[in-house]
């Protein structure tokens, strides 16, 4: 009966979870060729999910699933469902770009919408955990989805590279993860955030060991937010995922990544010493990822690389507010949220547009520059959308990435880190020149007369959701008030449990 | 009224918005719905100055509705002075671009006016602002359309043009937003509101800074030197009408951010960078006139004129009198008429002949009578000759830089030079700026006119059409009307610059430190801390700083009486 209460606290997990597990098995049936059903199947438990985590706002926070004298493991509170609800908006968009996507690429898979569901449990899973062990485990549950997911076009040499690739460098992660969760257990014999907290009050003895241990915490965080110089393996994989699954990918495992990073921050090591040692490293990652982000981007020719790099320093950007919050900045912790939100639309749109101009059998020849040129006349709407879409991710106003990073930058201002401000100014004035590029592709080159027109399918459900995402970008640009404000009671919730 | 305000600036966005879900038009309806929405904008904006008092210094049809509150951002605007004529020459410069267009543009054209339309209602959001959020979102907003107007309808290098302009601009503003949340981060929490930020004191430090931040993002939007390499692309690849916008409007805002908003927040810093900027702003007028008069390119002359020519409004800004001030508001208007005529009567050539370079032409007067007779017109408005539209702004302009009262009244120690007086020297060299914009101008004027016809191609060179003597009348009785009778606008903008450069003063005064035994002012300041920046502290009467409309020795030299050496 105790854990029936619980669940009905989790029920984003629940919901999802059944939804996955019914699709499973429907999938034996075989139902129909395209599978759109799958696809609409999801969308719903995606919805309801969505309902019960923006329900969950209001509820106080609860810790779950305690054993008797023993810290919960779980935490449900208005942290962990706001940042469910960015997930599952992400995730819920990267379904809808993924019908049109599967039909061009022929990858058909009946597991495809299961895996995108098991993944956002284990993102939740990330966002609500109390415990560096439940940590763990949501992000191997999330990323063993996406490990399958990114390889899931199983006769495409880029795609099986990819998919190595990505489960080789995050079984790497993981390692350093693990190790580092060892350290911090060693110095502090507790793996539980809030008593974790309680340690760090007092001068811990072993100091060096809880640093080292900190620090592999960082190193493998970094490898799943592709923080420069753990980056190395995210344009390839970008690239050879589908893309559906590359802008799911770039958001959500970025999101979740930074939530929980955000609950460990200011719950776990809040106002420690030894999380005072730390700062210098993250700033540092935060400095080498945005620059090297950006100017690596530059160069890119092959679009989806470009949005690889650009996520890259998009992480750089959010680590900003990352630091700011470690040096006890409390705006920050609803900066960096606020930041990811903007963040899943406008690189979830960007991805939609990308699926929708890809050629069936142009490969990465579809994905260049110069494959876009007059895209914006032949196809007006979607040229209007990437162009918002890519002005967003420039963080110009009246967008949501404009806001987000006025509202990470007044953090990082307040918390006095000028320098990383100053570093994040030049990244973006770096990043509007490749991003300016795809602009300039879409209206500014002359079109070239040869050559097939690329596939102009229209299907609803891709138009659905770029309609989304830029009604996503520009809300949050124009009207960020509500947003904020549940940003903010977000994080009071944290503070409180 | 306020409502109206309001329908003004975003009247050309609600027409972009129905052009674009409008069935597939012809062109010429689509030009025609355009000029007609932006034609009834500025019946709007007249209807507006039927209501509006110039007399009053303060802000007027004022909207102030909450809209961001976690960050202390409210939905702001209203004009005074300094903005409403802006306002005006905006919506009277659209129509008679697009009229001016109306050929010019054969592609994509109802992308092209929609980017119009969106650009305007940009730029009209950005006078309107009082909110420097509301301000900085307006402020790059604008950007946006203009980039596709340079780099859609531009000419050869049009993407390297229209990329530059963009990250110039944007590496400029980035560098405000920080000051902008410096600024608005006020104890209590945020506070966007203009009110708010000219109220602060900063210590002087960080208002060197704060003042940097902001004089950069608006320099380069004037442009001044040396942030001024983007102009020249852009004026010569973009397409006509892009050329007039920004030439008539989007440098003004650079003007416009200055007196709206560095000058009255930080005015310590601004006393103290007078010479500075008043030396930027004057090597700008050389410089300008000078690289003018070398082009071979007409387009380009005029765009090198822009930046000697905006020189001046920023001297005028920088010499923080009612005179200079006003004076620069005025050049604003003046400087938007007669260089939107001349880069309209380039772009008339370039339609007929395919060529901007001065060689290709000579002898057209007798050709195209018409034509001529517009361009010695526009080029004489432009050199600032007396009763057209040139003459008011720059004399206002040179009378406030010379006059005591003058923070560029200092002696300055140029190391080799010994101790100069700022102020004349700067005068004497802007003064030569009017003469070298005559000689480049009339050299532009001779080189198109004059002289035997050499290429027989402009022999059967077409005189302006009826539709081209539409555009350019409006502009030709303009430049009369501004050169005849200022009394008209400065009788508005004289009480909004007065209450400005009150302000400054006063603010700058509160942390005076009266040091009558320094004379000389070490080059460079070393900041607004360590800065004697007056021989002595000044004492400006504010009832003897009025400035009647059309007499510009108003202010004599005993309105301004400095305290008796002790």
């Amino acid at each position: 009966m105790q854990y029936l209460n619980a669940l009905t606290a989790i029920l984003p997990v629940v919901v999802l979870l059944g939804t996955a597990v019914i699709l499973l098995m429907l999938e034996v049936f075989s139902l129909g060729k395209d599978r759109i059903w799958a696809a609409n199947f999801s969308l719903v438990g995606l919805a309801v999910a969505f309902y019960f985590a923006m329900k969950g706002l209001g509820a106080e926070p609860q810790a779950l699933f305690a054993g008797p004298g023993k810290s919960a493991p779980i935490i449900a509170d208005a942290f962990g469902n706001l940042a469910a609800a960015v997930m599952l908006a992400g995730a819920f968009v990267a379904v809808l770009l993924s019908p049109e996507y599967i039909k061009n690429a022929r990858c058909s898979s009946g597991e495809y919408y299961a895996l995108i569901l098991f993944s956002v449990v284990g993102m939740i899973v990330m966002a609500m955990a109390g415990d560096l062990i439940t940590f763990f485990l949501g992000l191997e549950v999330m990323s063993i989805g996406v490990y399958v997911l990114t390889g899931i076009r199983r006769n495409d040499l880029r795609a099986s590279e990819a998919a190595l690739k990505y489960l080789l460098m995050g079984a790497f992660a993981t390692g350093f993860l693990l190790m580092g969760i060892a350290f911090i257990y060693g110095a502090t014999g507790t793996v539980a955030l809030p008593e974790l907290a309680r340690q760090m009050v007092a001068p811990v003895g072993g100091a060096p060991i809880l640093v080292t241990g900190l620090v592999l915490l960082l190193v493998g965080v970094a490898f799943k937010v592709a923080a420069v110089p753990f980056h190395l393996w995210a344009p390839d994989v970008y690239e050879g995922a589908p893309t559906p699954i590359t802008g799911f990918m770039a958001v959500g495992v970025k999101a979740a990544a930074f939530v929980a990073l955000v609950r460990i921050v200011a719950v776990g090591f809040a106002n420690s010493e030894e999380s005072a040692v730390v700062i210098p490293f993250i700033s540092v990652i935060a400095y080498l990822t945005i620059i090297v982000g950006n100017l690596l981007a530059i160069v890119q020719r092959n679009v989806k690389r470009m949005l690889a790099y650009s996520s890259v320093s998009h992480a750089g950007y959010a680590l900003i507010g990352v630091v700011a919050l470690a040096r006890g900045e409390e705006s920050a912790g609803a900066a960096v949220l606020f930041y990811l939100t903007a963040y899943t639309f406008m690189t979830l749109g960007a991805f939609g547009v990308l699926v929708f101009l890809e050629r069936k059998e142009g490969g990465a020849e579809s994905e260049r520059f110069g494959a876009f040129a007059g895209m914006g006349y032949r196809h007006p709407a979607l040229g209007v959308a990437m162009s918002v879409f890519m002005v967003a991710l420039a963080g110009m106003p009246p967008t949501g990435g404009f806001f987000g990073k006025l509202y990470i930058f007044s953090s990082a201002i307040n918390a006095g880190e000028m320098g990383l401000v100053f570093a994040g100014i030049l990244g973006s004035i770096i990043s509007v020149y490749y991003y300016l590029r795809v602009i300039v592709s879409f209206y500014m080159v002359d079109v070239p007369d040869a050559g097939p027109l690329p596939t102009a399918t229209r299907s609803r459900h891709l138009t659905a959701g770029l309609i989304i995402a830029t009604a996503g970008v520009l809300t949050l640009g124009i009207f960020p008030n509500q947003w904020i404000e549940l940003g903010k009671l977000a994080f009071k919730s944290l503070q409180l449990g | 009224m306020a409502d109206l305000l309001n329908v003004i600036v975003y009247l050309p966005a609600l027409g972009a918005l129905l052009l674009a879900s409008l069935p597939p038009l012809e062109h010429r309806n689509l030009k025609a719905t355009a000029i007609a929405v932006t034609t009834l904008n500025f019946l709007l904006s007249l209807i507006l100055w039927s209501a509006w008092s110039p007399a009053h210094a303060g802000f007027q049809f004022e909207t102030n509705v909450g809209w961001i509150q976690s960050f202390g951002i409210r939905y702001h605007t209203g004009v005074d002075g300094l903005s409403f004529y802006l306002i005006l020459l905006t919506t009277f410069l659209v129509p008679v671009t697009l009229l001016g267009a109306w050929n010019a543009v054969e592609t994509r054209v109802r992308e092209f006016v929609i980017a119009i339309l969106v650009l305007e209602s940009g730029m009209l959001g950005a006078f309107v602002a009082l909110d420097l959020f509301l301000f900085y979102v307006f402020w790059e907003a604008m950007l946006i359309p203009m980039y596709f107007v340079i780099g859609v309808w531009g000419g050869q290098r049009r993407v390297y043009a229209a990329v530059k302009f963009f990250i110039f601009t944007m590496a400029g503003s980035l560098l405000m937003l920080i000051a902008i949340l410096y600024v608005a981060n006020v104890p209590t929490g945020w506070d966007f509101s203009w009110a708010s930020a000219v109220s602060r004191n900063f210590d002087p430090t960080l208002q060197a800074w704060l003042f940097g931040a902001f004089m950069l993002a608006f320099a380069i939007k004037v442009p001044m030197f040396p942030v001024h390499t983007w102009l020249p692309d852009a004026h010569t690849e973009a397409p006509t009408a892009g050329s007039v916008i920004l030439a008539g409007v989007l440098l003004k805002l650079g003007i416009y951010g200055f007196v709206r908003f560095a000058y009255p927040m930080f005015p310590q810093a601004a006393i103290a960078y007078a010479p500075i900027i008043g030396g930027l702003a004057v090597a700008g007028i050389i410089y300008g006139a000078v690289a003018a008069w070398v082009q071979p390119d007409m387009k380009k002359l005029v765009a090198y004129s822009s930046v000697s020519h905006l020189g001046f409004c920023v001297l005028g800004v920088a010499a923080v009198t009612v005179e200079g001030m006003t004076g620069a508001v005025y050049q604003c208007l003046a400087h938007g008429i007669s260089t939107g005529g001349l880069f309209i009567l380039v772009g008339v050539l370039y339609e007929r002949r395919h060529t901007r370079l001065l060689s290709d032409y000579g002898g057209l007067a007798r050709k195209v009578p018409v034509f001529a007779t517009f361009l010695v017109f526009t080029a004489l408005a432009s050199a600032g000759l007396p009763t057209l539209s040139g003459f008011p702004g720059e004399f206002m302009i040179l009378l406030g830089t010379f006059t005591a009262a003058s923070p560029l009244d200092q002696i300055v120690n140029v190391p080799g030079l010994g101790g100069i007086r700022m102020a004349q020297v700067l005068t004497v060299l802007g003064a030569t700026g009017v003469i070298l914009a005559a000689v480049y101008l009339l050299w532009m004027v001779q080189k198109v006119l004059f002289g035997p016809l050499q290429d027989p191609a402009n022999e059967r060179i077409a005189d302006l059409s009826v539709r081209e003597i539409a555009v350019m009348l409006p502009l030709a009785a303009l430049m009369i009307v501004l050169g005849l009778f200022p009394g008209i606008f400065l009788k508005g903008i004289e009480p909004s610059v007065q209450r400005l450069v009150t302000t400054v003063h006063q603010k700058a005064g509160q942390t005076y430190q009266a040091d009558a035994g320094a004379k000389r002012l070490n080059w460079l300041p070393a900041g607004p801390g360590a800065r004697p920046a007056l021989q002595r502290p000044l004492r400006i009467d504010p009832n003897r700083l009025r400035l009647a409309p059309g007499r510009f020795d108003a202010l004599r030299p005993e309105d301004i009486r400095r305290p008796p050496t002790p």
